[in-house]
């Protein structure tokens, strides 16, 4: 017992002395939360308010009384635009050219032709164009009206078919792909965080030339990996319980009610999300360091752990875009953790054949690598591979 | 004491060692003399029980090192070719790591590392990062760790490699020191005048067989020469006649 204690505090006080490894921690923290915050920043201001659209208006003067009604509807004459709005639009011209005869036609009873030109391609004016025709169709429907009404015929002989929409979504599953991206950013975090940790005690004590006499003390390789695993996990386990604190800091202070999200984080949900995420921080510190013995140096074992990196992130992509999710991807480790955590920010009860199947498919594969790196770290192979 | 007996070692085609043979005594410096590529390292992996022999058996105090690694190796110190420092742990702390391999703890432990820095005369550096490090005191480091439980058998691997006259001195000083108490010290060199001045017995490897055993004096006296390094070279030379 005192020597696995002996392995383990040489393993911490190396790691947590070690700078490079902590500003990767500290990064991978940080930067979930900011990049989320941004994300919904911007999306909250999109949604919120209707922007003034500005379009030329060749012939306002023939329908004066159109061109007020899309006033009122925030759609500008360009004319009017303001000095700050003049470089945004300079690219993104809409024209609504309204014919000379456009009274007169109205009056006869006679269809009229508007024409609306613009840049169909252009993503930025999807959504003014998008509003400036069902302003029109309105419009133009409303006007309909009047005239059947006028001739004693109910207008709704024109609409027989009346199609009443029902959503279910609620305001929490409507956050669900933002929320698949938050458990993506802490298992992300928990990667980014323990890596340089697991390289520097592998590869970097091979490199350091340490690696052989360690390998001839009276220890076994099992209690070696033993202690490294646990070092390396415990790196990656606080840095993504930071993460997950920092993001429902993040969270809870933006105004996501505004967009119709809403998410339900409470202390309960954080313990069973910390209880999902511990066999996942020893799945991937095992993973790293599994990967990082078979490098002969830091660096290339920086560029096989920075492929294996890929691994949180495409995984809860994968899913995102599988339309009907086989049951057994819940029990998958990083897939069935992402996926719970997904569904437990969205507020929804947990599904405890997936917490606990991922946690024990997670933990029986770390398991089994633990004992398979103990076991290559007695092969020749290994050995010869030092000098 | 650690004895080889009838080693052999193959890596596909290629032999490193074949029936090599030999014995270091308690209370005797054993020197292996060899030049690069003759098989030294392997053979001492081999008794390190990292590499497994292809026939004969390695042993320490009469433990078979391929069945039982972990129990022969707790009797043995080594001294490896490379001085492998943790650059963020402190001298003493690196010397701890090594002691609580080998099972120390409490009390027990914190003497052997006092005693260990006062004779090794490294109470200056012991409580620094090793971080640069000069090659000097990164041999005391190195030894320290290998003697720190007080081994009964000591392996070095060229251990005066790089090192000063000071560094040499204070690593000889302690060789014999731990001869008088009755150690078994093995060690593997190139450098004649180390070997000639320190071993009791040498034995000499060349292409993964032993071609010569004896006390300096007797291989001198075996190649017809004045100074071993001669002798050395007439052995390895010619090994007909000599190896029989």
């Amino acid at each position: 017992m005192s020597v696995m204690k002996g392995l383990v505090v040489k393993e911490f006080r190396e790691a947590f002395r070690d700078r490079r490894a902590i500003m990767a921690a500290l990064f991978a923290i940080v930067t979930g939360p900011i990049i989320m915050a941004a994300v919904f920043m911007f999306q909250i201001e999109q949604e919120l308010d209707v922007k003034d659209s500005y379009v030329e208006f060749v012939g306002a003067q023939y329908a004066p009384e159109l061109i007020t009604f899309l006033q009122a509807n925030h759609v500008q004459s360009r004319q009017d635009m303001p000095e700050n709005e003049t470089e945004k639009w300079s690219k993104q011209e809409i024209s609504l050219s309204i014919p000379h005869d456009y009274i007169e036609r109205m009056q006869q009873g006679k269809p009229v032709i508007l024409t609306l030109k613009a840049d169909y391609s252009e993503k930025n004016l999807r959504t003014p164009l998008r509003r400036l025709e069902s302003l029109i169709q309105g419009y133009s429907a409303q006007i309909g009206s009047t005239r059947l009404i006028m001739r004693g015929i109910d207008p709704r002989i024109t609409t027989p078919i009346t199609m009443d929409v029902q959503s279910t979504a609620t305001p929490a599953s409507k956050s669900g792909l933002i929320m698949g991206m938050v458990g993506m950013f802490i298992i992300m975090g928990l990667f980014t965080a323990s890596m340089t940790a697991a390289i520097d005690t592998s590869a970097g004590e091979r490199e350091r030339h340490s690696l052989e006499l360690i390998l001839c003390q009276p220890v076994s390789t099992l209690k070696i990996v033993l202690s490294k695993v646990l070092c390396v996990s415990f790196y990656g386990a606080v840095a993504a319980l930071l993460t997950m604190l920092a993001m429902t800091l993040t969270m809870s202070l933006l105004p996501l009610e505004k967009v119709g999200i809403s998410i339900v984080v409470d202390p309960m949900t954080m313990v069973i999300i910390t209880v999902m995420l511990l066999p996942l921080a020893f799945f991937a510190g095992i993973f790293q360091l599994f990967f990082a013995y078979r490098a002969k140096s830091f660096k290339e074992a920086q560029s096989y752990l920075s492929m294996i990196l890929l691994l949180p992130m495409l995984v809860p992509m994968a899913i995102m875009f599988v339309p009907h999710k086989p049951e057994w991807l819940n029990y998958l480790p990083l897939a069935g953790q992402n996926i719970l955590m997904g569904d437990l920010y969205k507020g929804e009860s947990l599904d405890w054949m997936a917490f606990s199947m991922s946690g024990f498919s997670t933990i029986a594969i770390s398991i089994l690598m633990t004992l398979f790196l103990a076991k290559s770290l007695r092969s020749e192979k290994v050995v010869l591979a030092l000098s | 004491m650690l004895k080889v007996d009838n080693l052999s070692k193959k890596f596909g085609e290629f032999t490193a060692v074949e029936s090599i043979s030999f014995e270091a005594k308690d209370g005797e410096i054993t020197g292996i003399l060899g030049p690069n590529g003759a098989g030294k390292t392997t053979c001492l992996r081999i008794l390190y029980g990292l590499l497994k022999a292809d026939t004969g058996v390695a042993t320490i105090d009469d433990i078979d090192v391929a069945k039982s690694p972990l129990l022969a190796r707790a009797s043995l110190g080594i001294f490896p070719d490379q001085f492998g420092m943790s650059e963020r742990l402190t001298a003493r702390e690196q010397i701890e790591y090594f002691a609580q391999m080998h099972g120390l703890s409490g009390q027990a432990l914190k003497e052997a590392l006092d005693r260990v820095i006062n004779e090794l005369e490294m109470s200056d550096i012991a409580d620094r990062r090793t971080e640069g490090f000069s090659q000097g005191q990164r041999m005391k480091v190195t030894l320290a760790q290998a003697l720190v439980h007080q081994p009964k058998n000591l392996v070095l691997d060229e251990p005066t490699r790089g090192l000063d006259v000071m560094s040499t001195r204070l690593l000889r000083k302690q060789l014999l020191a731990l001869k008088d108490k009755g150690h078994c010290i093995l060690f593997s060199s190139h450098v004649m005048q180390e070997v000639a001045a320190l071993c009791d017995r040498v034995i000499v490897v060349a292409k993964g067989r032993v071609v010569a055993q004896g006390s300096p004096q007797e291989l001198c006296e075996l190649a017809g020469k004045e100074y071993l390094e001669d002798a050395f070279v007439a052995i390895i030379g010619s090994d007909e006649g000599v190896a029989a």
